[in-house]
């Protein structure tokens, strides 16, 4: 009995689930060899990763917090690539977005209620203003897309380094190089007393469900998913392409803008360079791994966050540095994309008489 | 006589799907044997296998009663065997003598061509074919590059040639001298398999094998059977060949075009200063071999390309360089020549696709918010309507044939449009019964006070539809004509571009 490997004519949902089982186990493989190669123990690593993430109830909350603007950041790229707008720019429109939300938050004082509402409006057009640039670079100059959000992510992150060593954003008297802290009103509300559950984690679940919502439901999704399919027949059939840049990179920028507001007013209660470093990026592996779609873009961005407080665990249970946690979510991403290509093969029998 | 080519019980998988089933024909030395079949026969499976391109599965390949195997198309050039595809594949920058040589495993570092050149002259002067050697291919029509390929399977010593769909492109007087060279190089002792589904080229074969769903369902000598005959052999039913067009008087005007000038893609002319007029109750045809301006000419009417020059203005109103969703908002229906490029997006549902460009239609829409049981009812309604065959409104359209997924641009563009279609190539592979329908469609519509302006490259259907027809060359209009003013002669030498035709 001989087998051969040949090509599906179309992947089938069995064959999706089978090749990320199988991803899933090679990444797993692919790290403890790495864990191996760097002398750590791979038993007491991964045991710290998993309770580090999902161990206790603290735990748990933990990685729901640290999945927040990884969702926010995941959503802003499944929006965006399934119109096949390729929005790199994850990371600036984060910091733009709390950039935005800060300078907002420090020149109101209206009463808690609307503060809060205002200052996450802020956040959403700091990122949203970022997008909405590359969307009409692209529109009226033909800018490719991947070209101006990258380089705006590195202005933006320069505009907040002048703004903090230039001292206009820094405390006086600070060492770090970091804003004052937020004052206490204008913190995102925590939700559930005694932990650091705060308003962002309701935020992401709505936005997870509301894009979800947008893209199956409404006819703006549904231009954006026939406009990712084929541009050309979406053309042809009345939409828009200009109009699709700019308001997709719009949507999409303010989306991570959200994210990293939801993380300076929710849980670092600063800005610094230091502290929205990588969540941008992050969310781009978030939204792919999740196949662009919003409500496993949810899950991955959980998953990421456990890993996250995990890796923290690991770091101080099982000694890991925490370049190794990165690496992890890189093998990670590179197996999940060789499985959405195994999906498409096959093994079967060869037939007596081939 | 032993047959120059027979095949036995030949059968190629792909997958699941079984191309070819078990077919069997063969042929003569000195034939002129057609292969006829819709779309998805088997025809270029069976043509592929021959010529090595495939292995088959099962079956065996005689040539002159000794058993072969070609594992590729290298061992069926060196038995003897030529294919010319429908899409050439040559070389455009470089000459026809460089193209005829390319390939041919010359011995050597120093390019000599004069050896070439004599061996490719005698050939020529053999068949009296006139081509010039020099000449650089991007410089030479559409039927003269169909020659040079010939040249390249003739001048590796081809003694059996296939051809693919051979006359596609080309002009009614190009296809009557590619027949009667045929037929010169058959009587020198050449067999020929032609493929094709074009009706009139069959009745210029010797024997005919009709091929439906993979398998052989008979193989007869053309001269005893009718186009009919063969017709209901491919299909499985009877197809009435043409249509029947009543005549009527066209209203008023619907569709001025003025002086249009259109760049093509690459940035150079594709119209140059075109001028038409639709009227309703009109079918106006244009003819004239892809390639000629007709993608542009529609891409502009519906807004898709710029116009550089010119106006066009529908029922009064102007609308030069309107955009795509004002076209679709004035009722101005567009049935594209390729479906899944322009008209459809193949990863939708059938349903998705019944309402691309019209989603914001109150009919499918409350506000922003897709109304998804009126959209299932109104694909329901167009799949009973139209015949469409898909196993529910919520498949993915690429799954569909190419004739449903057609169906499917029509019940869209029919129940958005309200005054008039413009129709590029409408049946272009499409199935004999679908075609049927198309036109039917078309003359309704007709019937019901719509303008239509309607190209092809079958210059049969643009007779039997059309009211009035244009010919276009190189951007130009040639000439208008009404219907059965002109013979097929005068349409096909303007169609060439030689202007004196009239």
């Amino acid at each position: 009995m001989r087998f051969k490997f040949e090509k599906r004519l179309t992947p089938t949902l069995l064959s999706s689930i089978f090749s990320t089982i199988i991803a899933v186990v090679l990444a797993i493989a692919a790290s403890a060899i790495l864990l191996w190669f760097v002398d750590v123990d791979v038993y007491e690593a991964f045991h710290a990763l998993l309770i580090g993430a999902f161990g206790d109830l603290e735990n748990i909350y933990g990685s729901l917090v640290k999945a927040v603007p990884l969702a926010f950041a995941g959503l802003a790229t499944g929006i965006a690539f399934r119109a096949k707008i390729w929005n790199i720019g994850q990371e600036g429109q984060v910091f733009a977005g709390a950039m935005m939300a800060y300078w907002v938050s420090s020149m109101i004082a209206l009463p808690w209620f609307l503060n809060i509402a205002v200052i996450i409006l802020a956040g959403f057009i700091g990122g949203a203003l970022l997008g909405a640039l590359s969307g009409i670079l692209k529109a009226k100059f033909k800018v490719d897309e991947i070209v101006s959000t990258v380089m705006l992510n590195y202005i933006i992150v320069f505009v907040l380094s002048y703004l903090l060593t230039s001292r206009l954003w820094m405390a006086p008297g600070e060492y770090y190089i970091q804003t004052a802290q937020i004052p206490e009103i204008n913190r995102l509300p925590i939700l559930l007393a005694g932990t650091n559950l705060h308003l962002g984690v309701l935020l992401a679940i709505v936005a997870v469900i509301a894009v979800h919502f947008v893209l199956t439901k409404t006819t703006f999704g549904y231009e954006i998913r026939a406009f990712g399919s084929n541009s050309e027949a979406a053309r042809f059939r009345g939409i828009n392409p200009n109009r699709m840049f700019v308001l997709v990179l719009m949507i999409s920028g303010g989306l991570a803008g959200l994210g990293g507001a939801a993380q300076s007013f929710g849980v670092d209660f600063r800005i610094s360079q230091n502290f929205l470093l990588g969540l941008g990026s992050t969310g781009i592996i978030v939204g792919v791994i999740a196949g662009l779609r919003p409500l496993g873009i949810g899950v991955a961005a959980l998953l990421f966050g456990g890993m996250s407080q995990g890796g923290l665990f690991m770091q101080v249970m099982a000694d890991v540095s925490s370049a190794i946690v990165s690496s992890m979510q890189a093998i990670i991403l590179i197996f999940f994309l060789c499985s959405s290509f195994l999906s498409r093969y096959r093994f079967t029998r060869i037939q007596p008489d081939d | 006589m032993k047959p120059h080519l027979r095949v036995e019980n030949l059968t190629k998988r792909f997958g699941e799907i079984v191309a070819t089933n078990s077919v069997s024909f063969e042929v003569q030395r000195g034939e002129i044997h057609c292969l006829l079949g819709e779309n998805g026969a088997g025809k270029s499976t069976l043509s592929k296998c021959i010529y090595g391109f495939y292995q088959p599965n099962q079956g065996k390949i005689f040539l002159d009663d000794k058993l072969t195997t070609f594992n590729s198309p290298r061992d069926a050039i060196a038995n003897g065997i030529g294919m010319v595809h429908q899409h050439f594949v040559l070389v455009t920058p470089l000459s026809v003598i460089e193209n005829v040589v390319l390939g041919t495993h010359r011995v050597g570092w120093k390019m000599d061509l004069d050896e070439s050149k004599n061996k490719l002259k005698e050939i020529c002067d053999r068949y009296k074919i006139e081509i010039d050697f020099e000449a650089k291919v991007w410089q030479l029509s559409v039927g003269e590059q169909q020659w040079v390929e010939i040249l390249k399977a003739l001048y590796l010593g081809a003694e059996l040639l296939i051809l693919d769909e051979p006359t596609a492109a080309l002009t009614p007087q190009e296809s009557e001298r590619l027949f009667r060279i045929i037929e010169r190089m058959t009587d020198d002792g050449l067999s020929i398999i032609f493929i094709s589904h074009k009706l009139n080229e069959v009745m210029q074969s010797k024997r005919v094998t009709v091929l439906r769903k993979g398998k052989v369902v008979s193989t007869v000598e053309t001269k005893s059977t009718t186009k009919e005959e063969l017709t209901t052999m491919m299909v499985g039913r009877s197809v009435m060949l043409q249509v029947k067009r009543k005549k009527m008087s066209a209203g008023k005007q619907i569709l001025e075009i003025e002086g249009l000038r259109v760049k093509n893609d690459k940035g150079l002319p594709a119209l140059q200063g075109v001028s038409l007029t639709i009227h309703a109750n009109e079918i106006l045809g244009i003819a004239g071999v892809a390639g000629n301006g007709q993608k542009e000419l529609f891409e502009a009417l519906i807004g898709a390309r710029n116009v550089e020059n010119g106006q066009v203005r529908c029922q009064g109103e102007e609308i030069t360089n309107q955009t795509p969703k004002d076209a679709i908002r004035r009722g101005i229906g567009y049935i594209p020549d390729d479906r899944y490029r322009s008209g459809l997006v193949s990863d939708f549902t059938v349903e998705e696709n019944m309402i691309l460009g019209v989603q914001n239609n109150p009919e499918f829409s409350n506000g922003s918010l897709l109304n998804f049981p009126k959209i299932s009812q109104f694909a329901n309604e167009s799949i009973d309507q139209f015949g469409i065959v898909t196993p529910s409104t919520k498949a993915i359209t690429s799954t569909l044939s190419g004739g449903n997924a057609q169906k499917i641009i029509l019940a869209r563009e029919l129940w958005s449009s309200s005054c008039c279609i413009l129709a590029n190539q409408p049946t272009r592979g499409l199935d004999v019964g679908v075609i049927e329908y198309v036109h039917n469609v078309l003359l309704e519509k007709r019937k019901e006070g719509y303008a239509i302006l309607l190209a092809s490259e079958e210059l049969d259907d643009i007779l039997a539809l059309s009211d009035r027809i244009a010919v276009i060359f190189k951007g130009e209009i040639m000439g208008i004509f009404e219907t059965g003013t002109t013979s097929i002669e005068k349409l096909g030498l303007l169609m060439a571009g030689q202007h004196d035709a009239v």
